[in-house]
């Protein structure tokens, strides 16, 4: 087969692309950040006789071209589209749904066994080391709450049923852990159209944490919570594109953050160790500006904080947690005088100080379902005790 | 560096191609050579000098062969010559790739910890056709050392094949002129190649590995995971085969093709010869042809074989799975030979399943380099399930993989189809308009999955 001749030098016109595309991308001035994947990209890697011999150099600038490539967001934009456009309804571990809100993938152990999980291991061990109860409070997880607008592929209500199964036995299993159920609250409320989760995030939403509140004060204080009309007004602080967006690559959407502010505002004193001077609100507006706007919620994750509040009911809260609970918290400022906010990540004192400085305070653990099963750093906090 | 990296896609190549183009003729195959060494160099220096050795090394081995043969020198010594100079090379591959699994075997003893230099497989193979073929008077020893170094070196073939005979390439490297249809084959075979890599044989990976990871899990996820293996395990190799060759047009040079269409094979026989045609070719030659091929005894021919195929499983990698392999393929061939050959070409297709299946579960025995890991997944093929696989809903479950995965899967299997090859040909020759645009898109494509693949996210709010 002879081939056609052409007057277009079409082969070297593709050569020319790529070579003039590699050379603008050589001399294109280096990105420091990238505001998609919350991190720093890499730079040019230092030029050593040490770092060449050994392959380091060689490793990091591999990273650096994958880092500065011109057009990198549009890339990958053009690659996530591809996949989706194939049908593709999961992504780096998340779930696109049909109308484009995204959802973590489960871990889940079908025989789960609750003291082989290092978190529920810690939680015992705090039991016994606090001589008193604890009370567990797991969230739980978006793909629970919302399975009916997973794709098929995603496992539907059985997985639904399934990450609520685990749950309760984690409940059930140790008299002195007693857990709090808020999975028919959060249910209910999406049932009844309210967006408890974010639809690029992880997080509930306030509206969530809100729904959720009701069966937590209920347990906690025996109180029937206060109607959303007459109780709270919910504010419009800003947008972000949360960390699912951000993991699986997709930036369709953004998710409004909403304040909570009683109506009968306490007055706080919010003091964050290692920081100088008190703050006196649980939000920090600032952070609606910044990269992370999720921030708002308590400034983020600090080691441990402490909230002074006038609730004069007499009771004090030591409470272990993640990031779900910052933006839950103003809904117990009014339960308790003060709350003691622990993030074993950040934290870097003794488990076992705590206690004896709290000897009075009740036992709480606070914990995202999801984060609480692969969680390691409650159990490096908390003193292992033997039975 | 591999060909599938941004450093080589949008730095190496393009410079090293540029420099080349730009100098002078009697330059051309020291920039060539200068680069291979840079390739070669790249994240493992220190080989760098195992590469001079063996380039060095085998020049002289193949000058003093030649000096030899001129002064008259009887044949025995001279076989001598050429056994010792065999011998040093595989002495230098035997050590590399397989002190740590020999001292591993021995009781007692704590297995030697020995990086293996990237490429060593391919290149030794090579300096031996050179001696061999100087021996046998095939090729006179070549005299200058910088096209010698370019012939082991050379960066196209260097680390993944496919293997060149001396022969085979001893005129081009004297003359290697690139005029334009070389140059627009080149680019049509490297982009086809890379879009076989990453667009394929990447995703197909990464389903292996997901299954191996749970030892295949039900049924249906190990024959999903051993088709995937195999569908990746092709296109990979022949891919980066595409690349190199498609590479080395660039600059002229021409390639033997290493696959012709092996999953369309009738047989066994068939598959091998079809399936890294280079290897099959070298063994055949250097090995399996100088042992008496099949004009022996029947005794003799099947010891051959044995012999031929267990090497053929040692050269892909020091662990005992290759070794069961190698030993594997061996048995079909001999049952091919000697027990059903015959009826199996009188039936189509059976013999296409036949040899199929025989491919894939071959595939899981290559790719499950731990004994137990091996005989768990084969397990799961046939309906034991493996202890690290427990039924949940949250977990891996084949529909999930397939909603993931069924695309490229579907993708990887059509283009096994021969028509689309000849299709692909029909392109390149009659409508260059629309080899421009897929050149280009699947260019764009690759690009974007190589950056997708680096997409790492800090979850500052994960916890």
């Amino acid at each position: 087969m002879t081939e056609q001749k052409h007057k277009i030098p079409y082969t070297g016109i593709v050569i020319m692309i790529w070579l003039l595309f590699s050379l603008v991308n050589a001399f294109w001035p280096a990105r420091a950040e990238s505001e998609r994947e919350k991190r720093s990209l890499a730079r040019f890697p230092a030029v050593t006789a040490a770092r060449l011999a050994d392959g380091r150099f060689e490793e990091d600038f591999e990273a650096y071209a994958k880092d500065q490539i011109l057009f990198r967001n549009a890339l990958a934009d053009l690659h996530t589209g591809l996949e989706r456009s194939m049908g593709v309804r999961e992504i780096r571990g998340v779930f696109i749904t049909e109308e484009g809100a995204l959802r973590e993938a489960l871990t889940l152990s079908p025989d789960l066994k609750p003291l082989r999980l290092p978190a529920y291991k810690a939680v015992s061990d705090l039991f016994r080391a606090g001589q008193r109860p604890v009370t567990l409070i797991l969230v739980p997880p978006a793909a629970e709450i919302c399975w009916e607008d997973l794709p098929c592929v995603a496992g539907g209500e059985a997985l639904a049923k399934e990450s609520r199964r685990a749950r309760e036995s984690l409940y059930s299993f140790e008299t002195g852990v007693a857990g709090i159920e808020c999975g028919d609250a959060l249910r209910t409320a999406f049932e009844a159209g309210t967006k408890v989760f974010y639809d690029t995030d992880h997080h509930w939403t306030t509206a969530g944490a809100y729904a959720a509140s009701s069966v937590i004060r209920q347990a906690l204080a025996g109180e029937k919570v206060q109607e959303k009309e007459t109780g709270w007004e919910f504010l419009a602080s800003g947008t972000f594109s949360g960390s699912l967006s951000s993991k699986c690559g997709v930036f369709d959407r953004e998710d409004v953050i909403e304040i909570a502010r009683p109506n009968a505002e306490l007055p706080i004193l919010v003091r964050v160790s290692g920081e100088d001077g008190y703050r006196t609100s649980l939000y920090q507006r600032s952070a609606l500006a910044s990269p992370d706007p999720y921030k708002v919620f308590m400034g983020g994750n600090y080691g441990e904080v402490t909230i002074t509040t006038g609730a004069g009911t007499g009771r004090e809260l030591l409470v272990f947690k993640d990031s779900f609970f910052n933006s839950f918290v103003p809904f117990l400022v009014d339960l308790y005088d003060s709350i003691h906010v622990i993030d074993p990540r950040y934290y870097t004192g003794n488990g076992a100080m705590l206690l004896l400085e709290h000897p009075e305070a009740e036992l709480m653990v606070f914990y995202g379902q999801q984060t609480f099963m692969t969680d390691e750093a409650l159990g490096r906090l908390i003193p292992e005790v033997g039975l | 560096m591999v060909f599938s990296s941004l450093t080589f896609l949008l730095y190496f190549l393009p410079l090293v191609w540029v420099v080349y183009t730009q100098v002078p003729l009697s330059y051309k195959n020291l920039v060539l050579c200068c680069a291979s060494l840079v390739f070669y160099a790249w994240g493992e220096p220190v080989f760098l000098l195992l590469m001079v050795l063996s380039i060095g090394m085998n020049y002289a081995f193949g000058r003093l062969l030649g000096m030899a043969r001129k002064a008259g020198m009887r044949q025995g010594l001279i076989k001598i010559h050429m056994g010792l100079a065999v011998g040093a090379n595989l002495l230098f591959l035997g050590f590399f790739k397989y002190a740590g699994f020999v001292t591993g075997l021995i009781p007692g003893l704590a297995p030697l910890s020995v990086s293996l230099p990237i490429g060593i497989s391919f290149y030794t193979f090579q300096a031996i056709s050179y001696i061999v073929d100087v021996y046998r008077k095939k090729v006179e020893p070549r005299r200058d050392l910088l096209n010698f170094a370019l012939y082991i070196s050379f960066f196209p073939q260097l680390i993944a094949g496919p293997i060149v005979q001396y022969s085979q390439i001893e005129k081009q490297l004297d003359r290697h002129p690139a005029g334009f249809k070389m140059i627009d084959r080149g680019v049509w075979r490297f982009i086809w190649g890379l879009a076989k890599k990453v667009l394929i044989a990447n995703p197909l990976g990464r389903l292996h590995t997901e299954i191996s990871a749970i030892g295949g899990g039900s049924p249906g996820m190990a024959w999903l995971g051993a088709l995937a293996f195999t569908l990746q395990i092709y296109y990979d190799f022949s891919g980066y085969s595409d690349m190199a060759i498609g590479i080395g047009r660039l600059f002229g040079f021409r390639f033997p093709a290493n696959f012709d269409a092996p999953y369309t094979a009738k047989s066994v026989t068939e598959f091998w010869r079809r399936w890294h045609m280079t290897l099959s070719a070298w063994f055949r030659d250097y090995v399996y042809i100088p042992l008496g091929g099949n004009r022996v005894s029947r005794g003799r021919h099947i010891l051959n074989l044995l012999i031929v195929w267990l090497l053929t499983g040692l050269w892909h990698g020091a662990g005992l799975n290759f070794i069961l392999w190698g030993l594997y393929y061996a048995l079909w061939l001999i049952l091919e030979k000697y027990v059903f050959g015959d009826w199996l070409f009188k039936h189509s297709f059976i013999s296409r399943l036949y040899t199929g299946l025989v491919v894939v579960v071959g595939w899981v025995i290559f790719a499950q380099t731990d004994l137990g890991a091996m005989a768990t997944y084969l397990g799961a093929m046939i309906g034991l399930r493996p202890s690290a696989f427990a039924v949940s809903a949250a977990g891996p479950s084949l529909v999930r993989f397939l909603g993931r995965f069924g695309v490229v899967l579907l993708a990887g299997l059509i283009g096994l189809v021969p028509a689309l090859s000849l299709f692909r040909e029909r392109l390149f020759q009659r409508a260059k308009p629309a080899v421009f645009v897929i050149e280009l898109a699947l260019g764009i494509l690759c690009l974007a999955s190589l950056v997708s693949d680096s997409f790492n996210p800090f979850l500052y709010f994960r916890f």
